[in-house]
């Protein structure tokens, strides 16, 4: 054998874990200094290390955590009826318990549902927006490509900050001088009011519905804009609603937090 | 992914605040088991109904390495069941393994994407990516995973370590 002693083979992860023994980290270290091959391996363990350790995290599909939360049986059983009448296609899954056909980006069957609202609230709660203010041409492209999510480039004294590239759904923030609001857009998705969640209240304007959840400190805000669900996640009280909804469900206490409030951002969608 | 020694809790949760509270991370390490959504959310469905039996014997510590191992079990128990053939044959790599993935710039030679990734991850035995995931997405240390997946300290190291490989000689081409 090359270098002397043993290759250490599978002892490498674990030296690149730190989880050797003081003796056999001794061993590993005095083999490495004589043997290239060791030490080219030692690199690429810790590169795949690398590669899962710096996979993302995944989002639930739209509705699902919810779907779990109402009766985690549910999902199950209304698989399992579909696969006794072998009814099961990726359509036809997606239509029972949603968001199969539109997470993996076909967007031609449309899923319907409710997204995991907890965990969009997470995800505004860590997009503090940064303090540096973008150039004119950052901006602009900014606008254009929250255009391109049929998005406006504002909402209220809100002004668009970011866009996520990539990702179902697509983050957005909006900030005014002190506040951000986040906007998830999932593309090609329907709300579905029986998935929406107790509590959550109803505003109409003109012709378009949106509802309102409240999770303190925050309001929520679902909205379907064209043919994507919008979530909306802003500080509360906010200039969250226009002044000419209607509520359908009067919530005096919500309602005296959001009337008046201002520009509001369902406005500023074109939605009059 | 979350340091699984933190957070830790004396209190009995309940599960619906797994579900809520954890469902983004339990989410994440099935997908990363599983490899899609679809079985993904057949494992979550699964790791919540366990949990909702099983709570009665949760032991405070640890909430989502109590988690990972329910899912891992859950998972391992299920690829089990689907298989029809005996074990699946344990890949034997050379030793040590050279020139799988011998590129000059490492740099470059370390960006892959997420869905390669993922896709050599879901290559790997499920018993070697059940020891990936527990170590480098859930973070848990070795002799965790030891007791996770109920084997000896030393096929964690080797799990581990050829599981790794097989990552570099499906992300080489």
């Amino acid at each position: 054998v090359n270098g002397g002693p043993l290759h250490p083979g599978d002892l490498l992860s674990a030296y690149a874990d730190g989880e050797l023994t003081a003796a056999e980290r001794a061993a590993v270290d005095a083999h490495l200094g004589t043997c290239a091959a060791c030490r080219q391996e030692l690199e690429g363990t810790r590169r795949a290390k690398a590669w899962i350790a710096g996979l993302p995290e995944i989002e639930a599909p739209f509705g699902f955590l919810e779907r779990m939360l109402l009766d985690p049986s549910d999902h199950r059983r209304r698989r399992d009826r579909w696969a006794r009448i072998g009814a099961v296609s990726l359509a036809a899954a997606a239509s029972v318990w949603l968001a199969v056909v539109g997470f993996s980006g076909l967007t031609a069957n449309p899923s319907g549902g409710v997204p995991a609202l907890n965990s969009l609230v997470s995800r505004h709660e860590e997009a503090t927006p940064p303090n540096t203010v973008a150039d004119d041409d950052q901006q602009h492209q900014t606008e254009q490509e929250a255009a391109a999510l049929g998005m406006p480039e504002a909402m209220g004294v809100y002004r668009v900050l970011s866009v996520a590239e990539l990702g179902q759904p697509r983050q957005m923030t909006y900030a005014s001088d002190d506040e951000w609001v986040s906007a998830f857009v999932y593309l090609g998705y329907d709300i579905a009011e029986a998935h929406l969640p107790a509590g959550a209240t109803e505003r109409v304007l003109s012709n378009r519905r949106a509802w309102v959840v409240r999770m303190n400190p925050w309001l929520v805000v679902l909205v379907q804009v064209g043919s994507n669900a919008v979530v909306l996640v802003g500080p509360e009280p906010a200039p969250v609603m226009a002044d000419d909804l209607e509520p359908r469900s009067p919530d005096p206490s919500l309602m005296d937090r959001i009337e008046g409030a201002g520009e509001g951002l369902l406005e500023a969608f074109g939605l009059g | 992914v979350t340091d699984p020694s933190a957070g830790d809790d004396d209190r009995v949760p309940t599960w619906e605040e797994v579900a809520r509270d954890h469902g983004r991370f339990l989410y994440t390490v099935a997908y990363r088991l599983t490899g899609n959504h679809d079985d993904a959310q057949d494992l979550v469905q699964e790791v919540l109904l366990r949990v909702r039996r099983g709570l009665a014997t949760f032991t405070p510590g640890s909430l989502e390495g109590w988690l990972s191992r329910i899912t891992t079990n859950a998972f391992l128990d299920e690829v089990r069941r689907r298989r029809r053939r005996p074990l699946e044959v344990v890949p034997d790599l050379p030793e040590p393994l050279v020139g799988v993935d011998d590129d000059p710039d490492a740099a470059l030679a370390a960006q892959r994407l997420p869905d390669d990734i993922q896709d050599a991850l879901r290559s790997l035995p499920p018993d070697f990516r059940a020891a990936i995931v527990l170590c480098d997405v859930v973070g848990m240390d070795y002799a965790e995973i030891a007791s996770t997946l109920d084997i000896p300290p030393g096929t964690v190291r080797s799990r581990i370590h050829r599981g790794r490989a097989l990552l570099r000689k499906e992300l080489s081409a």
